[in-house]
């Protein structure tokens, strides 16, 4: 049985990258089923690039505005009618194998997800991280390294949202993806992962479907793993985690005993910037000495993230209640 | 998934026990030993004594013998230990996806949990899987034991090397390997303190899942000849060693007590269920 793929881009003030992105996907192997773009810019950029130059791509519109990637990957969800319904991000450029290599796996039914590599350009990728791709670690991290590449089908516990897929029928047996992941929008994938995992799904990895993730720049504020970006990095991840698993579940007390481990390497970067002498024996500048304890802003914001999780989870979880969403 | 494991043959204690726990298991068991009988130090070994009870307890005629000569005397014991294990390892790799090697003085207190772990471990596409075991220093009093810890008394693994490989792995030293891991620990985070603080763990289990590790759980006499034929025997050999195992067999409780005192060698008092009740 030859499964159709939706294919859903989500995108905030990026239309350069929406048409590469959508010329990739115009060379594919194999056609996709659709193409949906859910646009939630402040403009028309986008709207005017695809009536003009894409026509055959439904373009569908979230007017929450920035900050609310789930909130547009609902949407897109919700309108689209393939078997299968592929994540990929407007700066990610798929191979034109992607399709089919994605397809593959969904020959196995216990198969309800599977990811593809992103090549970010990085020297030194496919082989970095190659033991820990896309795992939920009992501490209570997760584990990215959707660069690396195994060279085989693997098992993981979460995909990477710039080149996801899930099964249609077994995400919306579970009410589709939950938003209530603001700021930099981290976690959202891994949550719509985890309550997959969760019930009993298998997620793979699947390193031939790739996609060239040129990581374009924010256009919502802030820039990329900046003081905000940690801020939400750590709250998002307690609301992921009490929200998948539940308040009494050991993971969550571990990620914050984590957390708090985790903030001795910025004291210890702040002691390396405050001695007097570098490395080479040349002089620090006195301005650098004073300026040492900046660095421990970045463990402010991300202690104050992990405080700010809690009651933000507990809220999401009244509204999860709500609107029957497991 | 087809599993086999090999056993370096010569040490008879706890070998029934050890086999007996994932006997049924695995597929086939490829027995190691040395053709004269002699250890990588050049000391007698009761491989005859190993022998027989291995053939007591193979019902389903899993085991195969392959020996050979291991006992290089011109060369170190640790080389010889490692040459005995790849010979073994390559044997058992025939028709096999993972082999175990777990040594005769260990057992597993959980096989299921293990061999779980070892699925997830070629689900998520590792090479290795480190599995933590319990290291016991001394037996004190029928099912009470010194168990190396950490110096507050908590739990604390070691890992010999991993328990299993994938079929056809080269080894680099004894059973350690360089190859992807799969680390499965008894904390989230890991306990064995011959690790960097932050290596990772994949998985966790209970300690009462864990391997025990009967290292040095023997009578006087025999932990004298262990001594002698170990891979470690230059430092084992020291007459310090043997000293300070025996004053600590004999005053568990102050051991444990001064545990805070010393720089390293920790230990916590331990109940170890006897083998007839092991899972």
């Amino acid at each position: 049985m030859n499964l159709t793929v939706s294919v859903v881009i989500i995108t905030y003030a990026r239309p350069q990258f929406v048409r590469t992105c959508l010329e990739h996907l115009g060379r594919l192997n194999s056609e996709p089923h659709e193409i949906i773009v859910v646009d939630a810019s402040p403009d028309d950029r986008t709207k005017q690039l695809i009536t003009e130059h894409f026509p055959h791509v439904r373009l569908l519109r979230n007017d929450l505005g920035p900050g609310t990637m789930p909130e547009s990957r609902q949407i897109g969800f919700g309108t689209a009618t393939g078997d299968i319904v592929a994540f990929i991000d407007d700066d990610a450029y798929v191979d034109p194998d992607w399709l089919d290599e994605l397809r593959k796996p969904y020959a196995d039914p216990r198969v309800v997800g599977v990811g593809g590599r992103a090549s970010n350009g990085i020297e030194g990728e496919e082989t970095k991280g190659l033991g820990e791709i896309g795992r939920l670690l009992p501490d209570g991290r997760l584990t990215g390294n959707f660069g690396a590449n195994p060279g085989r089908l693997i098992e993981v516990d979460h995909l990477l949202g710039a080149n996801m897929s899930f099964r249609r029928s077994a995400l919306a047996a579970l009410g589709g993806i939950r938003g209530n992941y603001p700021g930099t929008c981290l976690c959202e994938e891994s949550d719509i992962s985890l309550r997959l995992k969760r019930e009993g799904g298998t997620l793979v990895f699947q390193p031939a479907a790739l996609v060239r993730h040129v990581a374009a720049p924010y256009t919502s504020g802030g820039k990329r793993f900046d003081r905000r970006y940690l801020y939400y990095a750590r709250r998002n991840h307690v609301v992921l985690l009490a929200r998948v698993y539940g308040w009494r579940d050991p993971l969550l007390r571990r990620y914050a005993l984590s957390t708090v481990r985790a903030q001795k390497e910025y004291v210890w970067a702040m002691r390396y910037r405050f001695a007097a002498r570098r490395p080479d024996g040349s002089r620090r500048p006195f301005m650098r000495r004073l300026t040492a304890p900046v660095v421990l802003t970045r463990a402010l914001a991300e202690l104050t993230g992990l405080a700010a999780g809690f009651p933000a989870a507990w809220i999401a979880r009244r509204r999860d209640r709500a609107a029957a969403v497991s | 998934m087809r599993v086999s494991a090999y056993i370096l043959v010569g040490d008879p204690n706890h070998l029934r026990e050890s086999v007996s726990s994932y006997y049924d298991h695995v597929d086939r068991i490829v027995l190691s030993y040395d053709e004269t009988r002699t250890s990588w130090t050049g000391t007698p070994l009761p491989v005859d004594e190993c022998l027989a009870t291995i053939r007591e307890l193979d019902r389903d005629g899993k085991c195969v013998d392959v020996p050979g000569r291991f006992a290089r005397l011109d060369e170190n014991p640790l080389d010889n230990d490692t040459f005995q294990r790849q010979n073994a390892l390559d044997a058992a790799s025939d028709g096999a996806d993972w082999v175990i090697q777990l040594d005769t003085d260990e057992v597993m207190l959980d096989p299921a949990q293990f061999f779980a772990s070892l699925r997830r471990a070629d689900a998520t596409g590792m090479s290795a899987m480190d599995y933590p075991a319990r290291w016991l220093y001394a037996q004190v009093a029928p099912g009470r034991y010194l168990e190396a810890s950490t110096r507050f008394w908590r739990p604390s693994a070691s890992f010999p090397g991993p328990l299993a490989v994938r079929a056809g792995t080269r080894l680099r030293h004894a059973r350690q390997t360089d190859t992807l891991l799969y680390r499965v620990d008894m904390r989230p985070w890991n306990t064995d303190p011959h690790h960097p603080r932050d290596a990772p763990v994949h998985e966790m289990i209970p300690p009462e899942r864990a391997v025990l590790h009967y290292s040095w759980v023997r009578d006087h006499e025999t932990i004298r000849r262990k001594f002698g034929w170990s891979g470690h025997a230059a430092h084992y050999s020291l007459p310090i060693v043997y000293q300070r195992w025996a004053s600590r067999q004999r005053h568990p409780l102050r051991t444990v007590l001064t545990n805070p005192l010393r720089r390293r060698d920790w230990y916590r008092l331990v109940s170890v269920p006897e083998n007839a009740d092991m899972k």
